[in-house]
Formats: C-alpha cells, structure tokens, sequence
C-alpha cells in the first residue's frame, strides 16, 4: 500500500525522465597558464523535453594525454606544457574540452592582490561586519572588500607586530592561526586547513609576502559561464558557474574557486564557494560575481512545473503584456482578469492626477462607449492640469524643492518644473537644461552645493545609483569605485582630488583635467554624456520610474537602486521599456498612454489562486495605501465636494459683478481724469518720523500670536522703544530675531490733507502692518526679504497717523525693508490725462482703463476676491501644489502619512507603510473629524438615498450594492441627522477600499 | 504532535518572518540574558546645562568667574553639589555622577540640532549613515512589554530640538511618539488623537465602529501585508483610544495631591511624573524633554531652555536690550530652571525608588553639553564640550558614586578616564542586553553597530 502511493507520487513529480539528447561543456577550449592553473569545467545536457539542466556534477571528465590530470571533485589541473583533450561523459552522451598548457617550467607565486586578497574577500575577513567596518574588530582593519591594497599590505605584513605573516613559519601566522581556530577568533572559523584559500594564504606568506608585481596585466571584466541568463527546472533546480577573469592582453583565468558569490535574494537561490547555485523556491534572482573591482551578475530563474497551470490569456502584441506574460508563462503563474471600469477609473485617476475623480468626470466616464471609454479617460487624464501638477510635485520632492532653502527662487524653479511637465518637454532635454543653462532651474545647485551633495543627488535621480558609499571606499555591490565618485564631482566643481592618492581628477567624461575647461563646459559634457542614448541607466531609470508610479513597485525596486546585484523583476521588459522611451524622443505621456493601455495595468487586485504570493511579476495589481497627499485630498473630496461646487458659484458672480464694475468705471472716467488733472496741481507730502522697534517677542506659533503692542502702542505710543533713526526707507535692514519670534516697528506719519498713499515693504519672513489700528496687511510666509515684496495702499486722513509693522521670524535670517511708492504722479499718466479724448489711441484708452481700475478700492477688491476664490479653487488640494504649504493640524497629518521633507534625492524619503499614528488620525484625528463635521453641514438638505448613493460614487467610483445601502441608511434615519452623516462619511473614509489604491 | 515536528515548525516560520522582511531578520541570539536594564528613563535637559553651577561644583574658581551658588554637601559623604541641587543631594546616594563626560567631535555637536541630534541618536551626526534615536533603534530591536502604548514615547517633544529626533532607516512604526503639550500641568491637557475627541463621546465611537466593521468589506480579497498593517494599526489604535489603562498612564488625576506636589506643580515636574506614570505601563524608552512654558509670572521666558549665553545669574529673565543669544530664557537660579528641575528629579528618583521601579529601569539625566568656566563679558556661559556632567540611576548603577573629575575651574576632565557621548549610548545598549557586536543592517544591507565608537561605561555596572 505504502509503495504504491509512493508511486503515484513519484509519478506526479517526474512521470517520465526525458533523456538527453546533447552534451555542451563550457568552455570548449582553454589555455592552463601557470602551474597553479586550474579549470573547472561546467558541463550542460539538453533533454528531449527542450530543457536544458546541470549534469557538472555527474560528469565524467577522461584527460586524453599526460599534459593534464583531473582532480576528484572536477577540476582539471596541468602537468606538463602541451596540447591535450579531456573527454566529457554523461548520460550515455560525450562531449569534448581542448585544452593547450603553459608554462609549467617557470614558477608561479601568488599574486598579492589577484588572489591574497581575493581570497580574504571571499572568505568574509575584509566584509563590513568584520574587519572590513570603520573600525575593524579585534584591531585588525582591512580595507572593505580590498578597495585600499596598498594600505592592507602594510596591515598585513607590519602592523601588530608583524605576527599576522610570518615569512620563517607560515603556519604560525595569526593570518592562519586565527581563522582555522588555533587560537581564538571571535569571528569563529573562517578556514579550512588544506583547502585551497588556505593553501594561497599559506604560500603567499611563505614566498616572503611580496606585493602584486608592477607590470601584472589589468583586469578588465569577469564572464560568468553557461551565460547570462539560466533557467532550470525543479527536480533539477541548480546550477554550476563558471567564472573567468578577462585580462588585458586576452588573458584568460579561470577564478571560479577565488572569486566572491551571492545570492540577490536567498529565499530563491543559495550559492555556495565554489559557485554551486541550488533553488530554494521557484523564483528569480541575480547570483553577483566579485573579483577584484569588478562584479559581474547571472540572472537566474527556477521553475517548478505547477499543476493545473494553463495559459488562457489572448496572444497579443502589446509590447508590456508579451514581455510580461513571457515570464508569466515561463514561471507558470497565472495573472488576473482585469478590473471593472469603476476600479480603473478610480485607479487611473489617483495614478495620473493624484486625486479622486470629480462627480462630473466619472458622469462623463461611464456615459462614454464602453469599448472605448477606458482609453478616452487615459487622454483626458493626461491632458488635464491635474496630471501635470501631480507629477511635477513627485519630481519636486526628489529635487528638495523648498521655500525655506531656496526662499524666492524656489517658485519660480517649481513653475520651471511645472511649465516642462506640462509641456511635455522631452525628458532629455529637462535634464541637460536643468544641469546646464541658467534660468530659475538652476536653483538646483543650490539645493546641492557641495561636490558630495551633487555627485550623489545626480547619480541617484538620473542613474538610479546610490553612489554615496563609493565615497569612502569602493561600491560593496556595484563596480563604481572611489575613483568615479571623484571624477564624477569633478564634474561639476573644480580642484576635486581623490581624498586616499591626493590625485588630482579628470572630470567625468572628459579626457584630462587640462582638456576638461571650466565648471560650465564640465557640467555640459557630463550632461551630453548623462542624457546620451547610450548611457543604459538613463532612460531606464526614468522608464523604472513610471512603472513604479503606475503600479506601486517598480520593475527594479527600489526605484532608485540600479545595481547588477539588483536585477529587474523583468528584464526584457525594463529593456524594452527603456527603448521605447529613447525611440519616442523621452516622450513621458507616451510611455504612460503604453502602460496604462495595457491589460498588465488593468488587472484586478483581487489574486487568484496561483498568484497569489506573486510581488515581482505583476500578475495582479496590488492594493497600496494612498499616499500622504491623496489621503488628504480624499478625505476633502468626499467631505467637501459640496463646498468647492459653492466656490465655483462664487466665482461665477463675482466675475458678473466686475463686469458690472467695469462698465461704470467707464462711464465715471472723465471724473476721474479731472479729478488726477487736480492732483497733478498740487501734491501732497507726508512727513515721517523715524522707526522704533520693540522687544523681541517669542512663542511657537509667533505668526498667529498678537503680542501685546498690537493693543498697546495706538493708546501708549512707543514709549522705552529703540529709536533707529539709521533705517533709510528704501533699504534692507537685517535683523537679527530668534526662531518663531516677532519685532514690532513703528513709526508716525502727518499729512497737510487727507490722501491715499501705497507702501512697500519687504519682510524676512512674516508681516503685519497696522495704520491707525486697522490692520491693512497680513503675510504668513517664509521667505528672504527683497524689496517691494508686497504692496498695500492706505486711505490716510488728514493730520498724524501711526504706523505699525510686525516682522515675523520663522527661523534663520531675518530683515525687512519698507518705502513709500513715489508720491509723485506717473509720468505717463499725467501725459495721458493731458490728452484730449480725441487725441487718444486705442492702446492710451485701454492704459487709462487700467490706471483707473487699479487705483479703484472696488475694483481691486474684485480682483483679490476673485484670484483667492481661484486660488482655493485650484491649490485646495495638496497632490497639486509643487510646494508645500501646509502648516498645523494639516502638517501633522501629512507627516504622519509619510509626506517627505525632501531632504533627499531618495525616492524612500517618503515612507507609505501604515503605522499607529496613523490609524489614530483616521479614527480620530483632528483633521478629519473638522472635515466630517464639515460633511454633515454641507451634505445636510441632500437627501438619504441620493446622498449615500453620491459618497458611495464619490468614495469609491461605484454605486453601493444592496447591504451597504441598507445598512447606511438603516444607520442615518435612526439617528440625529447631523451627526448620522459625519458617522457615514467617518466610516467610509476608515474603510480600507477608501485608503488604499486597488 | 513531536518535540521533532515543533522545531520544525518554528524553524519554517522564522524562517518566512525573515524572508517577508529581509532586512529586518534579527538573528535569534541578538539579546544576552540577565540584561540590567527593562527600560530606560532619559532627561533630555536640553540647551547645555553649565555643571560648573549644579553638579560640579568650584568654589576654589577665580571670584570673577565662580558661582554665585556655593556648595553643599550631599548625601555621598566628601561630595558637593551647588546650592541649586538641594533636594537631588538628598538622593545622592541613589546616582552616579558622571563628571568626566565630554564630546570627541565638539565641532560636530557644538550646536544645539546637532548636539541633541548626537543625543538622540548617540553617534556625531553627519555620517554616511543618518542614525535613528537610540529609543527607536532599542523599539525596532526588543518591542516593548506595553502592548496599548507606543514603544518610545517622548514628552511633550514640541520643543525646537525635538524636531531633531529620527528614525533613520528603521520602518516608520518605530518613529518616537511625541505627547505634545505646552504646559502639562494645565487640566485641561491631554495627548492630542489619544483622548477620544470632543464631541465623540465612548457610545458615538462604538457605533461608528459598528457601523465601519458593517461597511469595510471591499479589499477582503485583495488584502496585501499592506492591507493587513493597517488593519491591525488600527485594531491597536481602536484599543489605545479605549483602553482605560491607556488614559490611566496619562491621567494625573489618578495621582496623590501629595505625589504632584512633590513633582513640583508645574510643566516640568508632570512631564517627569508623567515619565514615572509612563515607566510604571512598561513602555521600553521614554524620554523627558521639557522646558517650561511663557506665563504671565515669567514674562520674556519665550524659550526656557538651559542655554544662558547672557546673564545667567539673572533672577529672571537673561534678554539683554536689543537683543542677544540668551533672549528668551531665565537665570539658571530660577524657578523654572535649576528649582523645578531639582525638585522634579529628586521626587522622580525616590518615586522610583519606593515602586521598586529603579531595580531594573535606567535613569539618565543627560545634556549637550557643559557651560564655560570663563564669564563672558555678557555675564553669561557659553558652549563647552570639554567636561560635562550626566546622571544615571538605576538597574544596577551603584548609588552614592562619583565618576571622573575636573579641574579647579570646571574647565578640562584631570580624572584617567573620560566618557563620551556614544559611550553613554553604549552604557544604555549594554544595560538592556543588546550585543553591539551584532551588526543591524540598513535596507541597502549596509552592516550597522551601535554606538561602534563607543564602550560602555565600566563604573555604571
């Protein structure tokens, strides 16, 4: 019984074992140079099944001659110079190796730095948790993974007193003592006495410890044999490597037994010393290669046949859905149906614009063709404000974008990124104008002014290279070495020199220092070389970042860490992806239109059950918290809808009401021109009295507090003041005020006879202006003072009026400046009002119109009114501002969720992981219980049906189905109507359909 | 089911919580048993508290330079301290002074973001590495026991330097948790998201859960850890915002008249309490940074902190006309300073004392750094990273010790031994157990060990 069941299952797992129908053995031929020569031989059998698997380890390997022998774990070594053939047998099947034998008469010492310390790296000792870190450990330091030879030399051989090597006895060397447990080693043991690490060790030592001889051929790149790319499949998930170091010259060296491996990602493949990969689970992943400076990676893929598997997705010729389903099919996980159209509605629209759909676009949506509405939304997404808003805002917060360190020009810098965004502007040509001409975007270097700080941001955004760690030592997992971080910085700052050598560095991508020219033409020639077509970072890291916005997770995650140990989920695909982006000419929105067109991005979230515990290959879509910006903008959409169709309305009469405005400001025109005819006669001359400033006031929230002057100084005056007669009007005096602080100025103004008069001021950061106790100005801002700031004009009577300012310091420098706008009438309006209405042309009457509006109290109210109602309108949502302004109780919340404080050029500054803080601002935080309470006023005349009919839509783009309608207004008309609703807003906006992206 | 087939199981599932979060796989022996310490208490005195004035006394110091404040004797026999630690000489016998504390790298922590920020996280910032708070390297690495509290709480964290606190590469959850507050002593405070809202009464919050469980059923199939994380942050929010232990451990009300009047009634001496009432819930790591607040009886005390550039022996505040680096504080000698502050930490160490709690809690009075010896011609102290003064108390730090010294000045550490900030952060480490020799990993795989330039304090053990 029991071995019957034993057959069936044997059965199951391989019903019949196909036999091999070929034998290849990598390499074919080779040179044995050396006594100490060796090759290991990687040997490969096709079965009839069109699978190819490992058969190194049953390979029989019979040498033809005397010139070589075979070693009983496979290795073929020289014995004598000649010719030779070694015969390789394996399942019935033979192949062949030629190969050729050199000097054998000559001796063969170890190459200090070609294997000694290729040895200490493979075996851990120079790693960062052991004598590779700062520190070292035990006071034995070496250089991390040998970036420093020179340095480890003399650590080796005199450090310690020289008890590490000793050239009389080797074996006696605390470098062997030590890792074989001789004496103690706290890092246990390391060794094995005999083997082949040991054996270099030992030698080296014993030849007397001699440094790499200077004329050793350079290495010039590693090749990891059977190739690129592996496949196999379970029962016979492993894999033999090969590796072979490339010298100058064409040297060839089999380095399989010295070089370092590792797995990217041990829950799929374990490798061992000798480059024997095994399978842990079906998956892929990269097995990394380190020798000397260079890394080298094999891409592999292990396959379990899973029963039930079938393919029943239609062919297709999208390039994202063949690339994907290829390796679908290939690992045998099946992807999801697609989502239904109000998922991708709701999907698309926070993907592409960070926000909800309007009530009207998703009316819009679903009245459009079925066939083709998903496609027509895509166009209008991407043709929206929204769109461009929300991803120039993703792209300012890698670019620390921020008004507290770039105070004026981070405006216009966020509008440069703005405007190209909108544009379209190819991605190539952003790049090099943002590293090389001069405009508002050149305010970027001053967000990196160090040679470090550039180096490193350009890098990580542009090439997705952490380059950071090449900054003391050499890259642990990629080949930058310290010298091309060095060089890199030289090409963006002058006299950069390598910190170790003192040598001086030849900017990136330019052929000497003599030849590499000023800082601008260094940074022209590093961006020619950055935006190339030919760099392979560039446009895959932009294409890699796309993705990742589209789906949550990018192809290479993370987003911004392009390494050979950090392989692409998909490879063909990151690759194809890249490509099209150069063929379009860096066209984003084309690359966008192509993802989100495809059924790879409309699969449902909901897995089925063999993709289940599918991440990497996007066989679903994965439901993903939304991000700070959207939660927030969320929340206010199924809130607030109510309230900003309100605003929409108000714009819609005030701009009625300035129509109105306009036409009887024409009609009181000639009043007005004689009337500035009268002024023109005599002019009025105010007469100032000198500044005084108070105390420094100081409290956390210095903006909002009205300090005791505010009430004071109108009944008491400036008594005990500092008087500074030295304040010129018209010029900038710094001032020096703590953080969150505030210095109140003030000063007397008389007039002979009433008069309307303009001041300008500047202020660092904060202001308030007061005359005669109304307050007139009010600036909560952080910024540098500049002149004319802000403007503000003041009916003065006739007589004393005083004057007070607050100058509001939110922290760093501080100052302010203030002049009164020349009393003396425009030069050209007086020529204006001169002219006889005949004499006018069209362009002098349209001047006049706007000389007239302008200096009209109501006209300009209209106008403020009107661009804040504007403003509200299309900055009330956080997604769609590029720089932040949130303060207090929206500040938290933003934090809470992960909002960045771009201080990195790194994508993982912002962090979207649910954490308890946040789940205690949904329950129960303050903004969203402001905004509920807000709900139940606006929400409050709808009625039941319609109004949860209308959040449902809203919330989820979606009707409710027949239980939640019941169960929510089961809930409102049993309760007091209000709070009913702000019960049903809170809890819908807690469910986690709303706070996540699905 | 066999002892075999259980260690197997418990193999696969270790197993697969290091796979599903590679980077933070601790390996199984990261604790070392018989740990001293089960949490630690940290007085963050922010500002530079000028040890020649407290703890460090030096009457022998030129008159133009000396205290005002004259020594006492203390309860550790032939140790003074000023006059201002009256009450804390009555604990002496409880503490360790450590007066041969200094900064190995003063031209990094010389500042007061830098030099908390090297508090905070017990290494010079400005590595290649940005290092999380030692509180939220201890929470990532051993949990707390308070399942209802957050794992390293700071109170109130609202002032400017708290904003120096980071949790580095660590996951988001074990970000340090600020009470807020700017006077606890105000009955009206309390933790803001914490208390149920107003309005919200413990029904209205029901129902609405009732009615969210009735509604949140759309992702049940597309749940992804994600989905799950949140579900269960909220499950333990749900929990904090009802738990009555959780407003227990926040509510002076259920203190004695007698307890709070021995904290001292004002913002300092309940923040201390409240780090007592939050030590006694168990919570890991809590940190006590506080300064009093503004009132209409400390008018120009904007910004209390110990930073007394200018007339540090004012009686009260130290704003020089026209401005000045010492504008906003008050003389050391004041209530709000060296009064409460003594008065809330001698009542917190024998509160501890008394609940048994100082067995096995580490209690650390620490600050940036120390104050000149030289008066400046503003009559007041500057910066002085050369010889400082910390505190410690509890699990196992031996009572009634004085550790290193300082010249007759104040000036410069004579003592064969000096401490520096990471060996403080190393002290902490080594008394909850955690083997430093461990490296914790970055998510780029990058090797950390804590405190790596630092050894623990031998004297403390």
């Amino acid at each position: 019984m029991t071995h019957w069941i034993l057959f069936v299952l044997l059965l199951q797992i391989s019903p019949e074992a196909p036999s091999i129908e070929r034998l290849v053995v990598h390499p074919a031929q080779a040179t044995l140079v050396g006594r100490r020569a060796r090759l290991r031989p990687v040997v490969l059998g096709l079965g009839s099944d069109g699978r190819w698997l490992d058969l190194t380890q049953q390979a029989e390997l019979i040498p033809s001659g005397a010139q070589v022998t075979v070693t009983g774990d496979g290795h073929v070594i020289p014995e004598s110079d000649g010719e030779a053939r070694v015969v390789v047998r394996a399942e019935g099947r033979e192949a062949s190796l030629e190969i050729s034998v050199r000097d054998q008469s000559r001796a063969h010492p170890v190459d200090f730095e070609r294997e000694t310390l290729a040895i200490l790296t493979r075996q851990g000792c120079n790693a960062g948790s052991c004598h590779g870190s700062p520190n070292g450990k035990g006071g034995f330091s070496l250089s991390l993974f040998a970036y420093d030879p020179a340095q480890d030399a003399v650590v080796l051989t005199r450090d310690a007193y020289a008890r590490r090597t000793n050239v009389f006895d080797p074996e006696a060397s605390l470098l062997l003592m030590k890792p074989t447990l001789g004496v103690t080693h706290v890092g246990g043991r390391r060794l094995e006495p005999g083997g082949l690490a040991f054996d270099i060790l030992r030698r080296w030592i014993e030849e007397g410890t001699r440094p790499s001889p200077e004329a050793a051929p350079r290495l010039e790149g590693l090749r990891l044999e059977p190739g690129p790319q592996v496949v196999r499949y379970f029962p016979h998930a492993y894999q033999q490597l090969r590796a072979v170091a490339l010298f100058e010259g064409g040297l060839e060296t089999d380095v399989t037994d010295i070089v370092t491996y590792q797995s990217s990602d041990p829950g799929v493949a374990a490798v061992d010393r000798a480059g024997f990969v095994q399978a842990v689970a079906p998956g892929a992943c990269a097995i990394m290669v380190r020798y000397l400076d260079q890394l080298e990676s094999m891409h592999v893929t292990f396959v379990r046949d899973v029963e039930g598997f079938t393919w029943t997705e239609p062919e297709t010729d999208h390039l994202v859905d063949r690339l994907i389903g290829e390796r679908l099919k290939l690992l045998q996980v099946p992807p999801s149906p697609l989502c239904d159209d109000g998922t991708f509605l709701r999907r698309s629209s926070l993907d592409l614009t960070g926000l909800l759909p309007t009530p009207e676009t998703t009316e819009w949506y679903f009245a459009a063709p079925a066939a083709l509405r998903r496609e027509q939304l895509i166009e209008r997404l991407l043709a929206s404000e929204e769109h461009a808003r929300y991803w120039a805002r993703r792209r300012a917060d890698l670019l620390r974008l921020r008004s507290d360190n770039l105070k004026d020009a981070a405006a216009p810098f966020a509008d440069w990124l703005l405007d190209t965004t909108r544009a379209n502007r190819p991605f190539d040509d952003v790049v090099r104008e943002l590293l090389t001409e001069d405009g508002p975007q050149s305010a970027f270097y001053e967000t990196v002014p160090t040679p470090d700080a550039v180096t490193e941001t350009t890098t990580q955004l542009f090439m997705g290279s952490r380059l950071a760690c090449a900054k003391c030592h050499n890259h642990p997992y990629e080949r930058w070495t310290q010298r091309d971080y060095y060089r890199i910085a030289a090409a963006f700052h002058e006299g950069v020199s390598h910190p170790r050598t003192g040598e001086s560095m030849v900017p990136w991508a330019s052929e000497s220092v003599k030849a590499a020219g000023d800082v601008a033409q260094r940074r022209a020639r590093f961006a020619d070389w950055l935006t190339d077509s030919d760099n392979a970072f560039f446009a895959a890291v932009e294409a890699n970042r796309i993705w990742a916005a589209l789906f949550g997770r990018g192809l290479v995650e993370p987003i911004d860490d392009f390494r050979s140990s950090n392989p692409a989920s998909v490879p063909a695909l990151l690759d194809a992806l890249a490509g099209e982006l150069v063929r379009s000419g860096f066209d984003r929105r084309h690359l966008i239109r192509l993802i989100t067109s495809s059924r790879t991005y409309q699969r449902s979230s909901h897995p089925v059950a063999l993709n289940r515990s599918d991440r990497t290959l996007f066989s679903h879509q994965r439901a993903r918290l939304l991000s700070a910006e959207q939660i927030c903008d969320a929340v206010s959409r199924v809130t607030e809808e109510a309230h900003f169709e309100e605003v929409a309305q108000k714009i819609e009469s005030v701009v009625t009401e300035r129509e109105q405005s306009r036409a009887s400001l024409r009609a009181r025109q000639p009043e007005w021109i004689a009337e500035v005819r009268h002024r023109l006669e005599r002019q009025v001359v105010p007469a100032l009295s000198p500044w005084r400033a108070s105390e420094v006031f100081r409290d956390e929230n210095a903006f909002e507090t009205a300090f005791a002057p505010e009430s004071t100084v109108w009944s008491a005056g400036a008594e005990g003041w500092t008087e500074h007669p030295e304040w010129q009007d018209g010029q900038v005096h710094p001032l020096s005020l703590p953080p969150q602080s505030a210095l109140y100025l003030t000063r007397t103004l008389a007039l002979s006879e009433a008069h309307r008069l303009a001041l300008a001021l500047g202020s660092d950061d904060g202001l308030k202006v007061w005359v005669n106790e109304e307050q007139v100005l009010s600036r909560d801002v952080a910024r540098g003072v500049q002149p004319d700031q802000d403007r503000v004009e003041v009916d003065f009577p006739a007589g004393e009026s005083r004057l007070l300012i607050a100058i509001i310091n939110r922290g760093g420098a501080a100052g302010f400046t203030f002049r009164l706008e020349a009393q003396a009438i425009d030069a050209e309006l007086a020529r204006l009002v001169r002219l006889e209405p005949t004499e006018r042309t069209d362009a002098d009457r349209a001047a006049l119109d706007d000389w007239q509006r302008s200096e009209d109290p109501g006209w300009v109210r209209l106008e403020e009114r009107l661009s804040a109602l504007e403003a509200e309108r299309s900055n009330r949502f956080e997604t769609q501002k590029l720089l932040t302004d949130a303060s207090g109780e929206r500040a938290r919340f933003l934090e809470t969720f992960g909002q960045p404080k771009r201080e990195s050029p790194c994508a993982c500054e912002r962090s979207n992981e649910p954490t308890l803080p946040q789940a205690l601002q949904l329950l129960n935080g303050e903004l969203v219980d402001r905004r509920v309470r807000r709900a139940g006023e606006v929400y409050a005349a709808r009625e039941n049906e319609a109004l949860v009919e209308a959040l449902y839509l809203t919330a989820f783009c979606r009707p409710p189905n027949a239980e939640e309608r019941s169960v929510a207004l089961r809930f409102l008309s049993g309760r007091a109507r209000g709070e009913a609703i702000e019960d049903l807003v809170w809890a819908l906006i807690n469910t986690k359909e709303f706070l996540f992206q699905h | 089911m066999s002892q075999r087939s259980l260690t197997r199981r418990s193999f696969i599932s270790i197993a697969a919580a290091g796979l599903a979060g590679a980077a933070w796989a601790r390996p199984a022996s990261w604790l070392r048993p018989n740990a001293q310490a089960k949490r630690v208490l940290v007085l963050l005195e922010q500002g530079g508290v000028s040890h020649i004035d407290t703890f460090d006394p030096k009457p022998g110091a030129p008159a133009e330079h000396r205290s005002p404040f004259g020594p006492i004797t203390t309860k550790i026999p032939g140790v003074h301290f000023t006059e201002l630690c009256q009450k804390t000489a009555q604990v002496a016998d409880k503490l360790t002074l450590v007066r041969c504390m200094r900064q190995p790298t003063p031209g990094i922590g010389d500042s007061h973001p830098k030099g908390t920020q090297y508090l905070l996280s017990g290494e010079a910032p400005g590595g290649p590495v940005e290092m999380p708070d030692i509180g939220s390297v201890v929470a990532s690495l051993l949990g707390s026991p308070c399942s209802y509290l957050p794992p390293s709480i700071m109170v109130p964290g609202n002032h400017e330097q708290a904003a120096m606190t980071r949790v580095g590469f660590l996951h988001p959850k074990y970000k340090v948790f600020k009470t807020g507050g700017r006077d606890l002593s105000d009955p009206k405070w309390s933790v803001p998201n914490l208390g149920l809202l107003a309005g919200i009464d413990e029904r209205r919050f029901r129902d609405r859960q009732d009615l969210l469980s009735n509604l949140d059923v759309g992702l049940a199939g597309a749940a992804t850890a994600d989905v799950d994380g949140m579900q269960a942050a909220a499950a333990q929010a749900v929990d904090m915002l009802t738990n009555p232990l959780t407003r227990r451990a926040f509510d002076f009300e259920t203190e004695s008249e007698a307890t709070r009047d021995r904290y001292g009634r004002g913002h300092r001496g309940q923040c201390y309490l409240l780090g007592r009432k939050l030590i006694e819930a168990d919570v890991r790591f809590v940190t006590i940074d506080v300064r009093e607040p503004l009132t209409k009886d400390t008018p120009g005390g904007s910004n209390m902190n110990w930073d007394h550039h200018d007339f540090i022996y004012s009686e009260g505040s130290t704003a020089i006309q026209g401005g000045g680096p010492g504008a906003g504080r008050w003389g050391i000698g004041t209530w709000p300073m060296m009064g409460s502050t003594d008065q809330a930490f001698s009542a917190l160490i024998e509160d501890l004392d008394q609940r048994g709690l100082l067995e096995d809690t580490l209690v650390c009075f620490i600050t940036e750094f120390g104050r000149t010896p030289k008066i400046n011609d503003r009559k007041g102290r500057d910066h002085w990273t050369h010889a400082f003064t910390f505190l410690f108390a509890g699990a196992g730090v031996p009572g009634g010790q004085v550790v290193g010294s300082t010249d007759e000045e104040g000036g410069y550490i004579t003592s064969p031994m000096s401490y520096t900030i990471e060996d403080y952060a190393a002290t902490v480490y080594e008394k909850l157990g955690i083997d430093r020799e461990q490296p914790i990993l970055t998510p780029e795989n990058r090797p950390i060990f804590l405190a790596h330039r630092g050894r623990p304090i031998p004297e403390l053990f």
